[in-house]
């Protein structure tokens, strides 16, 4: 059975189901119920289905390799390779597109009537297909295609609520970042193309000796600016916190927890796979890459009380977690330590899951909490636990999942993340041993701040009292949509439970890679459902859990039975000094941030914006209210992308003036170029 | 509550009546000793007294002030008075309770842990005094909570207070012996 | 035979345009003489494409190439009848322009298409000249057809840089004849005769008279810095004069610079050439990339989309190989996504009356479809998959990389910079509020099914090309590939 679904008839009957999603959403544009129903079960059959073919692929004892129709132009070959990275990929996609659309069929209704559903219903399911072409692609001008598809699509979503100007804005930085990311991975794939004679990945990969270190380092800079501009590392990263907010929220979810990884699973291929071996440096970049991101990222998301736009400087942190895994992985295999090497990939696959698992949940909650008090402003919010008691559950699920902290899955793949610095630390000398230091440092600092911003977001969100009417009126979300976030929060828990497993399947997804072929080493090993990181330390996520049910079990015993023996608890109602409670006496996100971000101000330049509003406007002895607003200077855009537009402007103006409506000029033009080109032939 | 009615019935009458020429004579550190004996046994070492002004003329109110002046210095005695009745083991609850300060008794006392002590101070706060019968006044803070202990006095002088106080104190010592 | 049908169904028609009295008659004869044009053209291109078919050295003889872009005119000739006919009736209705406009219109239109058929038809480098001279003279009397000052100077603009350009591409025509002597005599000389005779010349005065035509044509083509007249004409022609201008036009007058190219090579080899072509056509990508940030009109900014992808398709027959390949599957995609963009920006322009950017605003709310279809027609002619200009991009930057690898790199900046710029100009233009007053909906179906099926087509031949049109391309990569 699971021969079928690897095979090139499984992948077409995939690509067929999103196919037919897509088309009969476009179908049924003028019905909004039948587009909504149409669409969202087509992408849900449709990723059921990938995860059909990427767990046959996953046990498939060969990569399955598969070309489909044909095209006109020789180059282009619809070639497909699911070898276990590619469908380890798949499976995240399909895995989060399934909850997502099963989140979406509630979810868009509030659209109805006033968005056409059956546009967003085509687009999702292109752009979920898109994905999944990306993953499986086996030909770099296929794989451009499917990653340009997917990246149209994806901005056709961003901009799906184009009444607000601010979206269309979203949207286009949103795709000018992208295409600008495509031109250099065009560029990139132009260089192999140049070296190799071919498109093809396989063939890249065998005539990968023929490359010359220049082309190699070339293609390695440009594919990680272009892969990067996708993935968000920072510099790179200011479509993210745009673009995720205008959004509708299934779709951050999505872009959020699976396709910025399309970008990760490129460099893999890429850096891993097609280039190697390849210099020392690659990979110290990429720590280096890693680290800022991760620490800049979450300093963003704290200074953010767009609750959105903080799950988005999130998305950049944790890529740059990943990307310490990745990072190291390539240092030690230029180091020739392939065992580490082999941890550290491992890490960073075990955490792109876990990201897009907890991730998707938190854009989920985040959704189902807009959806209901149509406000993104986490000053706004508040007390919501009381209203939406499952939706705080799941949000902290998400939460502390992100945060790292145990039983739940990202403090495992943290940890082996942690795992392959510190042997990066032990294992290697002075040429590297700085970056790892570096990294690790960072990698805490992060992990440390994470959980003060979900604190700062759980809390400002959920706790205390509602800050807007809206908010005093949320309600449960409907069914479909808990539906989505509740296995999201199930598996969370789940992979931290089991991750010894996981990891122990993930130790085989790396180790098909060539680059880890002839290296038999079993190096993390998962008896029962222990992860070791060769000898220097272990752990045991069910036994971390039963401690942790323990030790809660303990606390809460010992205050029951020996603080409180005697006492008895009586509730009542907040002492209020007689004034009633406001929720302006709550300490607001930004409040709460402001001294984390003012030691920082040094990186975040912080601007704080003082005004008092005064009863008597001559003398401003009695204020009436007093407002601070503490922002962040966007430095990416004051320092680098505002004088590179300026710049483009200037040649444009001087451009321009060529064209002065003068026809003498126009004759002289003319003339000039005849000169010229008789010059040069002559 | 029950416990609460079974108290005010076994102490009938909670004033604390103390002969005034008699506490005009004693002096002040020795009756403030014996209250730090007493605080110390009975509160460890702290008595947190909450004042609630439900209605009153300040004439109490400038006697309690006077408590905490240099001269008095209840402090001293580990007396202290507190901003908060979370923090407090004892309300002293001034006035005849006018009806806008009923609702804020009632919750600075449903506010106050367990144990609590009550003590309405002042005439104006055990009957009403001279607003006794006005339409405005509940007549007497017990009207509104219960109440422990009554000092009289219109207003009762600092010294007075502090001799009371050593009364009251006794009392519950007494009573907790019990 | 088909040659002659062309001629004689256009000559015919535009005659038959200028006796009649009923404005009925006059669309009804324009739409059936373009059908049957097309059908010729068709039948044209279906012989040509018979495996090794010959050419004979006739009165008319048409090589792959020419059949291909004979082709195309005809579809992009059809379309634009078919469009004009709405959109001049809506432009009557709206009181514009009167019933004399239109007959004179519908019978230049005519003599539009038959100068350009005939300038790919005809056999003989002289009548070509003349040719694509006369559709500069029919032309311009469409370009000024509205009468308003700025259309008269873009017309007058026009008219004189076209034919400076020209002349200089008549001297460098005539340089080609040196080496016949005798032969020059006997009859119509025919490209096959030069060709024969091609190898005689003289290589400086083979390189001087490609230097000649390719400025003079170029003129034509639209390359920089000799593209000026182009945005001023293409924005002020009424919509499918300018489809038609953008889409086909140009493109013949490159076939022309292709065919002196082919007769230099014999002499000097193709580097010369090709470099040249490269060059211009790189200096045009970059002077339309960096103008058309700036620009505030959407009729231009088509335009210099113009100038861009003849400068593409310049540089895929400059670098040779794959890119010739390339250069012609891109002359036919743009040959077809333009006339849809033009036809599109008359449907705004109809709406809203006005070419400015900035008061254009909401198109998407005020005629959906057509946003839809500009967004479409945005993403295809930017080269973005899954349209066919993305390939024929890339191929031509691969055939660039692998011979002259900063042009490539060059290329890509430059295809970035004009994404960014023309999206920027587009959102701005679906998006947003639309005027208050505005009525919402299309204006009449064809207006907009017109457009829809020709990017339809682009986007069927990105994935299938029929097998006559790839035999057609084979052959004509064969002859002008070096």
């Amino acid at each position: 059975m699971t021969e079928f679904f690897a095979s090139s008839r499984g992948f077409v009957v995939l690509l067929l189901l999103f196919a037919i999603g897509a088309a009969g959403s476009l179908l049924f544009n003028k019905n909004d119920r039948q587009a909504n129903y149409w669409s969202n079960l087509f992408a849900c059959a449709g990723s059921l289905w990938g995860m059909f073919v990427a767990i046959g692929a996953l046990v498939a004892p060969e990569p399955v390799a598969f070309t489909l129709g044909f095209s006109p132009f020789s180059l282009l070959r619809f070639s497909f390779l699911l070898d276990r990275l590619a469908a380890f990929f798949l499976f995240v996609i399909s895995l989060i597109a399934f909850f997502c659309s099963i989140y979406a069929i509630d979810y868009v209704k509030h659209y109805y009537g006033k968005y056409g559903i059956g546009t967003l219903g085509f687009f999702y399911n292109i752009f979920i297909a898109g994905m999944l072409l990306v993953a499986s692609a086996a030909n770099g001008l296929f794989f451009l295609v499917a990653w340009e598809i997917m990246s149209v699509a994806s901005f056709f979503l961003v901009i799906h609520d184009r009444d607000e100007q601010e979206n269309i804005r979203a949207g286009l930085l949103y795709l000018i970042m992208t295409h600008l990311g495509t031109a250099f991975i065009i560029a990139a794939f132009l260089l192999l193309y140049r070296s190799t004679g071919s498109f093809d990945f396989s063939a890249i990969q065998s005539g990968g000796a023929a490359i010359s270190p220049v082309v190699k380092n070339a293609v390695f800079v440009l594919s990680l600016i272009g892969f990067g501009t996708k993935a968000g590392i920072i510099p790179l990263h200011v479509w993210l916190p745009a673009a995720h907010p205008a959004a509708p929220s299934h779709i951050s979810g999505l872009m959020s927890g699976v396709m910025i990884k399309t970008g990760i699973y490129m460099m893999i291929r890429v850096f891993l796979d097609l280039l190697a071996p390849f210099p020392l440096w690659w990979g110290v970049v990429l720590l280096i890459a890693g680290a800022v991101s991760a620490l800049l990222g979450v300093l963003y998301a704290l200074a953010e009380h767009d609750i959105k736009k903080l799950l988005a400087y999130h998305s950049i942190e944790n890529i740059g977690i990943i990307l310490l895994g990745l990072g190291s992985a390539l240092t030690f295999l230029s180091l020739q330590l392939p065992t580490l090497a082999l941890l550290g990939l491992v890490a960073s696959l075990f955490h792109t899951l876990n990201h897009a698992t907890f991730k998707s949940l938190l854009f989920l909650g985040a959704g189902a909490v807009i959806n209901q008090t149509h406000t993104r402003n986490m000053e706004e919010l508040g007390g919501l636990i009381r209203l939406m008691p499952q939706t705080a559950l799941l949000f902290l699920t998400g939460s502390m999942a992100i945060s790292a902290l145990p039983p739940f899955n990202g403090f495992f793949s943290e940890w082996l993340t942690f795992q392959s610095l510190f042997q990066g630390i032990a294992a290697t000398d002075s040429r590297t041993i700085w970056v790892f230091v570096i990294a690790a440092g960072s990698l805490a600092f992060t992990g440390g701040l994470a959980l003060a911003c979900f604190v700062k977001a759980f809390g400002a969100v959920f706790l205390a009292r509602p800050r807007s009417n809206e908010a005093q009126h949320a309600r449960e979300p409907s069914f479909f949509m808990l539906a989505g976030m509740w296995p999201l929060a199930a598996l969370s828990l789940l992979f931290g439970i089991v991750s010894g497993y996981v990891a122990n399947i993930l130790q085989d997804v790396a180790g098909t890679l060539s680059v880890f072929q002839g290296f038999p080493s079993p190096f993390l090993l998962a008896e029962t459902g222990r992860i070791s990181a060769g000898g220097f330390s272990f752990v045991s996520p069910p036994v971390v859990f039963l401690l942790l049910l323990i030790a809660l079990f303990a606390v809460f015993t010992a205050f029951n039975f020996l603080f409180f023996k005697k006492q008895k608890t009586t509730f009542g109602p907040t002492w209020d000094c007689g004034a009633d409670l406001t929720p302006r006496m709550e300490i607001t996100s930004t409040g709460f941030a402001r001294s984390i971000i003012l030691i920082f101000k040094g990186i975040m330049k912080p601007t704080m914006l003082k005004s008092v509003e005064c009863r008597d406007g001559e003398t401003r002895y009695l204020p009436k209210s007093r407002e601070i607003r503490l922002g962040i200077s966007n430095i990416y855009d004051t320092c680098l992308y505002k004088p590179a537009q300026d710049l483009a402007l200037r040649f444009s103006l001087y451009a321009r003036k060529m064209q002065s409506g003068l026809i003498n000029m126009y004759i002289l033009y003319i003339l000039a170029a005849l000169l010229g080109a008789l010059y040069f032939s002559l | 509550m029950i416990r609460l009615l079974r108290k005010t019935v076994a102490t009938p009458s909670p004033l604390i009546s103390i002969d005034p020429s008699a506490c005009e004579r004693v002096d002040i550190s020795v009756v403030g000793r014996e209250i730090e004996d007493h605080v110390k046994r009975l509160f460890r070492g702290s008595l947190a007294i909450r004042q609630v002004d439900a209605g009153s003329d300040n004439a109490a109110e400038q006697e309690l002030v006077a408590l905490s002046n240099p001269f008095y210095d209840v402090e001293r005695f580990g007396v202290h008075f507190v901003a908060s009745p979370r923090h407090a083991d004892m309300l002293m609850a001034t006035g005849p309770v006018a009806r806008n300060m009923a609702e804020a008794l009632r919750r600075t006392y449903a506010a106050t842990p367990d144990p609590k002590f009550v003590v309405a101070l002042g005439d104006d706060a055990i009957d009403g005094g001279i607003f006794r019968g006005s339409y405005a006044v509940y007549d007497a803070v017990k009207n509104v909570i219960p109440v422990d202990y009554e000092i009289a006095g219109d207003p009762p002088s600092p010294r007075a207070i502090l001799c009371a106080l050593l009364k009251i104190l006794e009392t519950i010592g007494a009573n907790s012996l019990n | 035979m088909e040659p002659l049908l062309i001629t004689g169904t256009l000559l015919l028609a535009a005659l038959l345009t200028l006796l009649m009295k009923n404005l009925r008659a006059i669309e009804l004869i324009s739409v059936s003489a373009a059908v049957a044009v097309f059908i010729a053209a068709l039948k044209i291109a279906l012989g040509a494409s018979a495996p090794r078919a010959s050419n004979p050295d006739g009165f008319f003889s048409i090589d792959a190439l020419g059949a291909i872009i004979a082709l195309t005119i005809a579809v992009v000739g059809l379309a634009a009848a078919v469009y004009s006919v709405f959109y001049l009736r809506v432009e009557m209705a709206k009181g514009i322009i009167g019933f004399h406009r239109v007959r004179q219109y519908f019978i230049l239109f005519n003599l539009f298409l038959l100068a350009m058929l005939f300038a790919v038809m005809v056999n003989n480098p002289i009548l070509m000249w003349i040719a694509i001279e006369s559709t500069t003279l029919s032309t311009v009397f469409l370009i000024s057809f509205y009468d308003k000052p700025t259309a008269l100077e873009a017309a007058w603009k026009y008219l004189i840089i076209n034919s400076t350009g020209l002349l200089l591409g008549f001297f460098g025509t005539l340089l080609y004849f040196t080496p016949l002597g005798e032969a020059a005599g006997q009859g119509l000389t025919g490209w096959k005769t030069l060709a024969a005779h091609a190898a005689h010349l003289d290589p400086m005065i083979a390189k001087i008279a490609f230097v000649f035509v390719l400025i003079g044509y170029g003129t034509k083509v639209g390359l920089a810095p000799m593209h000026t007249w182009l945005p001023d004409a293409h924005s002020k022609a009424p919509a499918p004069i300018s489809a038609l201008l953008s889409g086909v036009l140009l493109n013949i007058a490159l076939y022309a610079v292709l065919r002196f190219k082919l007769l230099t090579d014999a002499v000097t080899g193709g580097a010369f050439t090709g470099k040249l072509l490269l060059a211009f056509g790189l200096f045009s990508i970059i002077i339309s990339a960096l103008i058309m940030l700036t620009l505030q009109n959407y009729k231009r900014l088509l335009a210099y989309s113009s100038i861009e992808n003849m400068g593409i398709a310049a540089l895929g027959f400059g670098v040779g190989g794959a890119g010739v390949f390339a250069a012609i599957l891109h002359i036919i995609y743009h040959a077809l996504v333009k006339p849809a963009l033009f036809f599109l920006a008359g449907n705004i322009f109809l709406k809203y009356s006005s070419t400015k950017i900035s008061r254009i605003s909401g198109v998407i709310s005020a005629l959906p479809i057509t946003a839809v279809l500009f967004l479409a027609g945005f993403l295809a002619v930017t080269g973005t998959p899954p349209f066919g200009i993305f390939f024929t991009k890339i191929y031509v930057l691969f055939a660039c990389m692998t011979m002259y690898p900063l042009a490539g790199f060059i290329a890509i900046a430059a295809f970035a910079l004009l994404f960014i710029d023309f999206l920027k100009q587009a959102m701005a233009m679906i998006f947003g509020e639309k005027p208050a007053e505005m009525p919402m909906g299309e204006i009449s179906p064809p207006l907009w099914a017109i457009p829809l099926a020709l990017l339809a087509t682009v986007l069927l031949l990105s994935f299938y090309l029929p097998e006559f049109l790839l035999e057609l391309i084979t052959q004509a990569v064969e002859k002008y590939a070096l």
